[in-house]
């Protein structure tokens, strides 16, 4: 098979969500000597962000969605460690450490930001759900995060987004990091008047979000006020 | 003591009696307008959207008051005098802020459900002294620490382990509606299954009352209305003692009245004709 159509057959399981399918192809298009990231952004990550689309259409339905996420699990699973290997610059897209706060067990839509950043290259560490404040500012401080994505999907939780930021503001240590935000009850006003550098609507909004926070980072700037994606 | 509100408004939590229905739109998360009126402490809107819940068929109304940038414990207070100075009908504090919850219970009138306790150290130790305090009745999470189970025997553990941190505070079984937790098969095929078993575990080999928030079943799935009907059906016929669901969408209550009655649940007959009678009145 030429390199085009292993790609292509990379798309396709990750659209379709056929996991089997998804690793076999990627499988091969290792042992062709194709580049990863070329694997990983014309096949599986073009094929998540159409994915995404559908769903947000309601032309999918979320078992659909779930299927393609774990399919491109697959796919990532074949591709880390080669990409690991090589020392693709794959940490340098930057790192980030998710999770859902405390007092909130919601998992779904964390799932979707975590596996779609991971599509597009970043590093993701995810520290599950119900999370206290103190282990996120632990995990992020060991990992050495670069952006630390709190999840809320109840008005109950959101709270804990602030103490977190209150915590690093109160430590001095706010510019460590950047914090985004998100989740159903979760607001840009809200994002705004807890300080927060970020807030993304749909994952696809936080991937475009943290690849913006990044591109800052990387010219030694931060946002003037909340970055919105909505 | 299973049962909630004032004596002139009471509402029994019956195994084997009419499923209680928990009117669930006062939650800023998914109702705008309701949202919108907390900021604005437009309790005029609030009551009328109370009121609206109960003339549909909501026995209790939910109160939730979690707003981010609100502050929970004066305006769930708040909430409640407001709904209470103009109904009489029984509430459920729904918040995981104790000290909103206490401070709500401290201006009800009669008795309330408290939503929620969960099998975490923290959650018992904060919301079971209120319980007991004000002589309330709550909603028990079959969830701790360790997050979310979907095996029946974690599940059916953890609210035999609150069950007994309440008996030792002196809440009796009768007092407490454990929820089974209904997540949505959109991301699990196994959710309704595990929700189903699980509700069938604690009413008959526990005994124990329980309740439940279908919609979350139909999360990310199309013809969500039609699946949240079918589980309360099915859910009636496990013996759900509660459902925490929306009133004002069609077809709800008509699932509640008429499933009560095939189900065999007591003075069902009577309640599915005269919710017929009215209805055909208006």
């Amino acid at each position: 098979m030429a390199g085009e159509d292993i790609i292509g057959a990379v798309y396709q399981a990750v659209l379709d969500g056929e996991e089997d399918a998804a690793g076999k192809a990627t499988t091969a298009a290792m042992e062709a000597g194709l580049d990863p990231m070329r694997v990983l952004n014309e096949g599986g990550a073009k094929a998540i962000r159409l994915v995404g689309e559908r769903f947000a259409n309601f032309e999918i339905y979320l078992p659909e969605l779930m299927l393609s996420a774990d399919a491109m699990k697959a796919m990532m699973n074949v591709l880390l460690p080669v990409l690991k290997r090589q020392g693709t610059p794959q940490s340098r897209k930057g790192r980030i450490l998710i999770g859902t706060v405390a007092g909130d067990v919601h998992d779904i839509g964390k799932n979707l930001v975590s596996a779609l950043l991971a599509a597009n290259g970043f590093e993701v560490v995810d520290v599950g759900v119900n999370v206290p404040s103190n282990r996120f500012l632990d995990e992020a401080d060991k990992v050495q995060a670069d952006i630390l994505a709190l999840s809320a999907l109840m008005s109950t939780s959101a709270y804990y987004q602030e103490e977190i930021i209150k915590y690093l503001v109160d430590s001095r240590q706010r510019e460590k990091y950047f914090v985004v935000v998100g989740g159903g009850p979760v607001t840009p006003e809200w994002a705004r008047q807890i300080g927060a550098d970020g807030y993304g609507r749909t994952a696809q909004d936080a991937v475009k979000l943290c690849e913006e926070l990044m591109r800052l980072k990387r010219s030694q700037s931060k946002p003037e006020q909340t970055l919105v994606f909505a | 003591m299973d049962w909630i509100g004032t004596e002139s408004a009471k509402v029994e939590f019956k195994p084997g009696g009419p499923m209680v229905v928990i009117g669930e739109r006062l939650n800023p998360t998914g109702n705008k307008r309701y949202a919108d009126a907390l900021r604005r402490h437009d309790y005029e809107t609030i009551v009328s959207q109370a009121r609206k819940q109960a003339e549909s068929g909501a026995d209790v109304i939910d109160v939730n008051a979690g707003l981010p940038g609100l502050d929970e414990v004066e305006t769930l207070a708040a909430v409640v005098k407001a709904i209470q100075s103009e109904l009489d009908v029984p509430l459920c504090l729904d918040s995981s802020n104790s000290r909103a919850i206490e401070k709500a219970l401290s201006v009800l009138h009669g008795r309330a459900l408290v939503n929620s306790v969960n099998g975490e150290e923290r959650s018992r130790n904060e919301i079971l002294p209120l319980v007991r305090d004000y002589d309330s009745m709550v909603v028990a999470l079959c969830l701790d620490q360790r997050g979310i189970k979907y095996d029946v025997s974690s599940r059916v553990e953890i609210a035999e382990s609150i069950l007994e941190s309440c008996a030792k505070m002196g809440i009796g079984a009768d007092r407490v509606l454990v929820d089974p937790l209904v997540l949505t098969v959109g991301s699990n095929p196994m959710a309704g299954r595990a929700f189903l078993d699980t509700l069938e575990e604690l009413g008959r080999k526990l005994r124990v009352r329980t309740v439940a928030g279908i919609s979350n079943v139909s999360f990310g799935l199309p013809e969500r209305d039609q699946l949240n009907m079918n589980l309360l059906a099915m859910a009636i016929a496990y013996g759900l003692t509660a459902c925490i669901a929306d009133p004002l969408k069609a077809g709800i209550v008509d699932v509640v009245r008429s499933s009560d009655m095939l189900a065999g649940r007591k003075g069902a007959t009577r309640r599915f004709l005269s919710f017929v009678r009215e209805r055909r009145r208006e």
